[in-house]
């Protein structure tokens, strides 16, 4: 996995031909792929071979397919055209606004009408493809054309009108449409490095490299996120990095921590940009060879500290070997090594972690310290498509985890840990508001995942409404708080037998016999309401999903072929969860 | 001497072997050369070169020679 960073700086110091020759090679069998539509009135065609080394740096086989020049509206409704010919996973609205003489707004009074047509196309698209949407803002009119004299309105005014409307709009349809901020690459990158007025008049492809390299940046970004990649928990040392100086031997009023003065101001608009990340769900570690009482006396009393201890779910303050320290806190929160950032601003720290565990994101503290605070936001490396509410509230579902690892600590077996939990599931039929949470757990679920498919929330809204398909939802909760919506069951019919499409659990509710209750209550009603007595599920293996053959034989299931597993429902015996007080909803269960 | 170069472009940009590249090598016989490629190819020479060619010369470099001819030109110029 290479950041989106070295893959933008490679791109750039790279002669376009040997890109083109580096594009055309066949990827890795094992990848992913991705499938990327481009609806365009202009020739965006040259981002191809940029793209395409930005998804192979991210493990993702490209799949990419032009659609053609200035046929934007005529492709989405015709139910024919080469947009509709397979599942695309993305479609990128491509559209361009001249910037001296745009053809849909050569009269500012058109604006209007240019937003309702805007509308029209993004609507449509909706409803004819499940794929996400990426919409891009237009780019301001560099140069003004009713010059210096102020109070008249011109085409720039007009297009930040048509941006704000776009804005609104994505916003309004997170679900389905994704910000590609057009307005911020020019703002990073000027004129100069942004447009070739040549190529435009020549070729109708107005785009500099730079400018191209930074569309594709974040067009990975959304694939990234869409298969699984964002990273869940942020492990953090102190010293250096979350504040600047030793506390230890510079005492809590000594270290360099300011909300207004260099350099203790780089270190608290760092520590807000962890908090945003906190509020988005990222988990929150800390990781730090330091007296565990002078640490949390900085969260505890520091007046510019905005991270405070309850911000973080674990730690780690002691002098044992950091790699130790990770691979024991990232077993106690069971997740995987490779969802994890490391931030430390010591090079023999970071260079023992990337050694001794090469899964883990590791980022040093950059030198000079200045572009530090927007470090972790630059990579886009926790993108989710949606933060849902269990995001927001990891932090104290791992706070309560470990209250419950106290407790099994203390008992004696695990039939009286389980017994004590006090666990409540909750079965239903998908709520229509919980189809987001649903989506985004097939795409963010690993470990615990038959089938490891991705779906979007278009879809999981399309399985509800088909009779043939079934998606059922497991909340959970117990004496120590809510687990919230972390199982989801999705089957399916087909002649005389029931396919398990979709079976997965967050990591964070395992070993509680949670799954045996989802699949018995979901898979007993169907067979009855569907007449059928057999059941299959067919197992995709992937790097992470190994756990999940033993639980399909635990469960009754044998092996058939092909890594198909199949259940007679006569055959079916009772699974031992009296620990679990099922409620289901919107169905009964017999 | 860019002939080299300039040979190592090609070959890159239209997937073909240098060895295959000579004087008759133009858009009219390969295959890959259409208006796309050829802006990418345009951008590359720029790149491997560090000039900048005009409007007038993009359109008119659609052989192996007059390539050869417009990159010295331009090297001149520069």
């Amino acid at each position: 996995m290479k950041t989106l960073q070295q893959v933008h700086d490679y791109i750039i110091e790279t002669n376009t031909a040997t890109l083109l020759a580096q594009a055309d090679q066949t990827n890795g069998a094992q990848d992913k792929s991705v499938s990327i539509y481009f609806l365009m009135n202009f020739t965006i065609n040259p981002i191809a071979p940029i793209l395409q080394l930005y998804l192979q740096g991210s493990e993702l086989r490209p799949d990419l397919l032009f659609g053609q020049y200035d046929n934007v509206m005529q492709e989405v409704l015709d139910d024919h055209s080469l947009l509709y010919s397979k599942k695309m996973d993305i479609v990128v609205c491509a559209l361009w606004q001249d910037l001296s003489s745009p053809a849909l707004l050569n009269k500012l009074s058109d604006t209007a009408a240019f937003i309702d047509e805007l509308k029209t196309l993004f609507d449509r698209l909706q409803e004819k493809t499940p794929a996400l949407i990426l919409i891009n803002t237009f780019l301001l009119p560099f140069w003004s054309e009713t010059g210096i004299a102020s109070g008249q309105k011109n085409r720039a005014d007009a297009i930040r009108q048509v941006n704000q409307f776009l804005r609104n709009y994505i916003e309004q349809h997170a679900a389905r449409c994704l910000l590609m901020d057009w307005e911020r690459y020019a703002q990073i990158l000027g004129e100069a490095n942004s447009i070739d007025y040549r190529y435009w008049y020549l070729y109708k492809s107005p785009f500099k490299k730079a400018f191209l390299s930074y569309y594709a940046s974040d067009i990975t970004r959304v694939a990234r996120a869409l298969n699984g990649q964002a990273k869940k928990c942020l492990i953090l040392d102190c010293d250096n990095t979350l504040w600047g100086g030793i506390v230890g031997e510079d005492g809590v009023s000594g270290i360099k921590l300011d909300a207004h003065d260099y350099p203790g101001k780089v270190f608290y608009d760092f520590q807000q940009s962890v908090l945003k990340l906190h509020e988005r769900g990222v988990i929150l570690a800390l990781c730090s060879k330091n007296n565990a009482e002078d640490v949390w006396a900085v969260f505890d009393s520091h007046p510019a500290s905005l991270l405070h201890r309850e911000h973080f779910a674990i730690a780690r303050i002691n002098w044992a070997d950091k790699a130790d320290n990770i691979l024991d806190l990232v077993k106690e929160l069971n997740i995987g090594l490779d969802s994890c950032v490391f931030v430390d601003d010591s090079p023999t720290e970071c260079e023992r972690v990337k050694l001794a565990l090469p899964e883990v994101t590791v980022l040093p503290v950059p030198d000079p310290i200045y572009t530090y605070p927007s470090l972790l936001l630059r990579e886009g490396l926790f993108d989710t498509l949606k933060v849902s509410q269990e995001d927001a509230g990891r932090n104290v579902q791992y706070q309560q985890e470990a209250k419950r690892q106290e407790i099994f600590k203390k008992s004696q077996n695990i039939e009286d840990y389980l017994s004590s939990l006090g666990l409540v599931a909750n079965i239903s039929f998908l709520q229509e508001n919980d189809i987001a949470r649903v989506a985004q757990l097939t795409q963010k679920t690993n470990q615990f995942n038959l089938s490891t498919k991705r779906y979007n929330q278009q879809e999981i809204a399309d399985f509800c409404r088909d009779k043939d398909k079934a998606v059922f939802s497991l909340k959970v909760k117990d004496k120590f708080g809510d687990y919230g919506l972390t199982g989801v069951l999705i089957a399916k019919r087909e002649a005389n037998k029931g396919v398990v499409d979709t079976f997965l659990l967050s990591c964070r509710i395992l070993s509680r016999r949670l799954e045996y209750a989802l699949l018995q209550y979901g898979l007993k009603y169907l067979s009855h309401i569907w007449q059928i007595n057999q059941w299959e599920a067919p197992y995709c293996p992937s790097e992470k999903n190994a756990q999940v053959p033993g639980f399909l034989r635990q469960a009754g299931f044998e092996i058939k072929d092909n890594n198909i597993y199949q259940l007679h429902t006569h055959a079916w015996r009772g699974y031992a969860i009296n620990h679990i007080d099922v409620m289901t909803e919107g169905f009964e269960y017999a | 001497m860019p002939e080299i170069r300039v040979k190592k472009i090609l070959a890159q940009s239209f997937g073909i072997p240098m060895e295959s590249i000579n004087d008759d090598t133009s858009s009219d016989n390969v295959a890959k050369w259409n208006s796309l490629a050829h802006m990418s190819l345009v951008v590359a020479l720029e790149e491997e070169f560090g000039v900048s060619f005009t409007d007038e010369q993009i359109i008119e470099m659609l052989s192996y020679p007059l390539i050869v001819l417009t990159v010295k030109e331009a090297l001149a110029t520069a």
